[in-house]
């Protein structure tokens, strides 16, 4: 159909029945609104209005109270983008995420696989496999700081007694980030396999079966079967992975405290030490506003490659 | 009915979000019996912690006109962090501990000691001990009130010098004879590290100012706000260099930023002197299984060692309170400072007694009769009277941020020069912020 027929299409519509139209979505838009009323009020309360006020406060010097005292433009940008310290947290935080994503995945993927199995006693280790998803971040730091601990840590008592070179897990800036990597991937695990288990349980069996009857071993089932089935689970669990990586701070904070020598001063934990032990408010808002638009464009690429990888029934 | 509902809750939740902007003069809280409740956060845990509840305690239960609400609130940085987002609110508290003078000076949100202590006449300014009286008087006012004052020193353990053939009762003083000490306990008793020292800005501090060097300029800020840093000098340099080499020859362990990750490994003698705070010589006479005892910071080889300033906190009657609350709270300053109780809290925890007449009190003297550490560390304290070159840093901005992520980078093979240079760059940086904003 062309635009013109179209024009006449509309043209022939009556002009009451228009309006009655025009009346109906009117009132369909208002009762929509209003059923979205106690979200928006909470967005606007929590997210829309800090968010505002952020960028608003990034464009100010700020005092020992936070308070904006000075119109300065975008010198907190200009500023934080041409500093070495967020230039390299920058860095350190995608470094981070490279390490964290891809081998919390992998494990976690290896272990919904074998906890997919039917046999018995298998409620048992799906429990515990998914056992870090109930342990607060903190808690989780603290256990792993005393594994860590260069002459009492259970790690380096080991290595020691093996014969092996021991390590300054937390206090080699070479090795530190990887150590708390180490720890993060194990905390991401517990969610990350509940998830992945959940997508295993949710491809047919019948798929399988006639994957088995084409002559498929199990290797090729997985490849050919359960990843793509799997893919969009495994999509949303990247998204989220890469997003929780990103704004890491919990474990930062109680392992390391952002050293050392800077080497796991993560975005977040940058932004944390400027806002509230530095009071340098204003700047750590404009840190706030480029985090979150690393985000959103990290994020926007994975939709993008996501779509053409992912596969839905 | 439904839309009503809808219209109601979001114009409760517009008037929610209003409601914090509102202010209005300030009325004391009463409890039960019309007494005044005074609300004090304070940074003290472990045993610490319990003492202060225990004073506070006491404090509640000896009069019946004020009930004072303690809680810790986290270390003495967390807690100012937790101040700084309720402050000017009810959630903000009436009393607290802390040691950010400049910031809380410059924020207005204090109320000066002295303006109680002269309205008040009971308490004597001139028997506070001079050093940490001068930590916290500015424009000649007395601005807190010490009280949990403490002094990082070397805790060195006393049984392994006598196993290794040193001399416990003439510790090293010099930077050459310090580490010829941590090679003897390493070579001798096969410990893994001679010494450890926290990576913290403050030992870093106290280092500097055991030789009588700043941090910054404008005399560490005493003398109008600082504009540049100074520990990047020739002495800041020389303590960095000093410390590389030790660390380098492992003499010098790395155990990171944590004080309980460096105990440790003294209480189980893997090595035999850690630099920390007195304030922690309770919990050493607890945890540890051999004679202890404490030595001065070492100085550089020719230079006069002085006696590092004392750190730790004092008490602050914050600004925008109730009048009665105020005089409720100096109420409870004037208790804590009393000589008995800062006698019982010293012979208790390792704060040293901020007071002459306390040093009288028999709880004290017993106290320091049995640990040695305790009478070393106090009487170090007490002889040293106040010098203007020990004295901390009077700033709005720590470079306490970044001494550790310099010191962390010289032991990971930096150059001492240069990675102080760079932590000096971004303190002047954040000085200028600092100076602009405020």
């Amino acid at each position: 159909m062309t635009a013109g027929n179209l024009a006449r299409v509309k043209m022939e519509i009556p002009q009451a029945r228009k309006s009655i139209r025009r009346r109906r979505a009117w009132s369909n838009a208002v009762s929509g609104v209003l059923y979205l009323a106690p979200a928006l009020v909470v967005f606007a309360m929590f997210l829309f209005y800090p968010a505002v006020k952020t960028g608003w406060l990034s464009t100010f010097a700020t005092d020992v109270r936070g308070m904006p005292t000075k119109f300065i433009g975008l010198d907190n940008y200009i500023d934080n983008l041409s500093s070495e310290g967020f230039r390299s947290s920058l860095w350190a935080t995608l470094l981070f995420t490279v390490m964290v994503v891809p081998v919390t995945m992998a494990i976690a993927l290896a272990l919904a696989i074998l906890a997919n199995e039917k046999i018995r006693g298998i409620g048992f280790f799906r429990t515990v496999y998914a056992m870090p998803l109930a342990i607060s971040s903190a808690a989780a730091a603290v256990v792993w700081r005393l594994i860590f601990h260069p002459s009492q840590g259970i790690l380096n008592t080991v290595l020691g007694a093996i014969g092996l070179p021991t390590f300054g897990w937390l206090t080699d800036p070479r090795i530190a980030l990887v150590s708390v990597a180490i720890t993060t991937i194990w905390m991401h695990i517990g969610f990350t396999f509940i998830v992945l288990l959940g997508g295993l349980q949710a491809v047919p069996t019948e798929l399988y079966e006639s994957a088995a009857i084409d002559g498929a071993n199990r290797r090729r089932q997985l490849r050919h079967v359960t990843l793509p089935l799997l893919s969009p689970v495994l999509f949303f669990v990247s998204v989220v992975l890469v997003i929780n990586s990103l704004q890491s701070f919990g474990q930062i904070d109680i392992l390391t405290g952002g050293g050392p020598a800077g080497a796991t001063n993560l975005i977040v934990y940058e932004i944390y030490q400027n806002a509230f032990v530095r009071n340098q408010v204003g700047y750590a808002s404009a840190e706030t506003i480029v985090l979150f638009l690393l985000i959103m464009v990290l994020t926007g690429v994975q939709y993008r490659i996501g779509d053409k990888k992912v596969h839905y029934q | 009915m439904r839309r009503r509902t809808f219209a109601l809750a979001t114009a409760a939740a517009a008037a929610g979000l209003s409601l914090p902007a509102c202010g209005g003069t300030r009325e004391a809280e009463r409890g039960p019996n019309d007494e005044i409740i005074v609300t004090f956060w304070h940074s003290m845990r472990g045993n610490n912690g319990e003492q202060m509840t225990a004073f506070v305690d006491e404090f509640n239960e000896n009069q019946s006109e004020i009930i004072v609400r303690e809680s810790e609130q986290g270390m003495y940085d967390e807690a100012y962090t937790k101040l700084m987002q309720v402050v000017g609110t009810d959630e903000a508290p009436d009393i607290m501990q802390m040691g950010k003078l400049r910031e809380t000076l410059d924020a207005r949100m204090i109320t000066p000691m002295q303006e109680f202590v002269e309205a008040d006449g009971d308490f004597d300014v001139d028997t506070l001990l001079p050093a940490v009286r001068a930590e916290y008087t500015v424009e000649d006012a007395l601005q807190f009130m010490p009280q949990a004052a403490s002094n990082n020193v070397i805790f060195f353990n006393v049984d392994a010098f006598e196993e290794a053939g040193l001399d416990p009762s003439d510790p090293p003083r010099t930077y050459s004879e310090f580490r010829k000490v941590a090679e003897t306990l390493k070579e001798e008793l096969g410990m893994d590290e001679g010494a450890a020292f926290l990576i913290e800005g403050g030992m870093f501090s106290a280092l500097l100012s055991a030789q009588g060097e700043p941090l910054l300029n404008n005399a560490n800020g005493w003398e109008g706000a600082p504009t540049a840093a100074e520990f990047d000098g020739a002495a800041g340099v020389d303590v960095m260099t000093w410390l590389k080499d030790m660390f380098d020859a492992g003499l010098l362990g790395n155990y990171g930023r944590d004080f309980d990750d460096m105990r440790q490994p003294w209480y189980s003698k893997k090595v035999g002197m850690i630099m920390d705070t007195t304030a922690a010589t309770i919990m050493h006479e607890q945890a540890a299984t051999f004679a202890f005892d404490v030595m001065p910071i070492p100085v550089p080889d020719g230079v006069e060692p002085l006696t590092a300033s004392p750190g730790g906190a004092g008490l602050a009657i914050l600004e925008d309170v109730a009048d009665e609350t105020k005089q409720a709270a100096f109420e409870l300053v004037k208790f804590l400072v009393s000589p008995e109780i800062q006698a019982r809290w010293a012979a208790n925890t390792g704060y040293f007694p901020v007071t002459d007449p306390a040093w009288d009190e028999e709880t004290l003297i017993q106290a320091m009769d049995e640990i040695p550490a305790m009478e070393t560390a106090y009487t170090l304290v007490r002889e040293a009277g106040d010098s203007p070159d020990t004295r901390g840093a009077l700033s709005g901005v720590s470079p306490y941020e970044y001494l550790p992520d310099a010191w962390e980078a010289v032991y990971d093979g930096g150059d001492p020069g240069a990675e102080l240079e760079k932590a000096a760059e971004l303190v002047n940086a954040d000085l200028k912020k600092y100076n602009e904003a405020n």
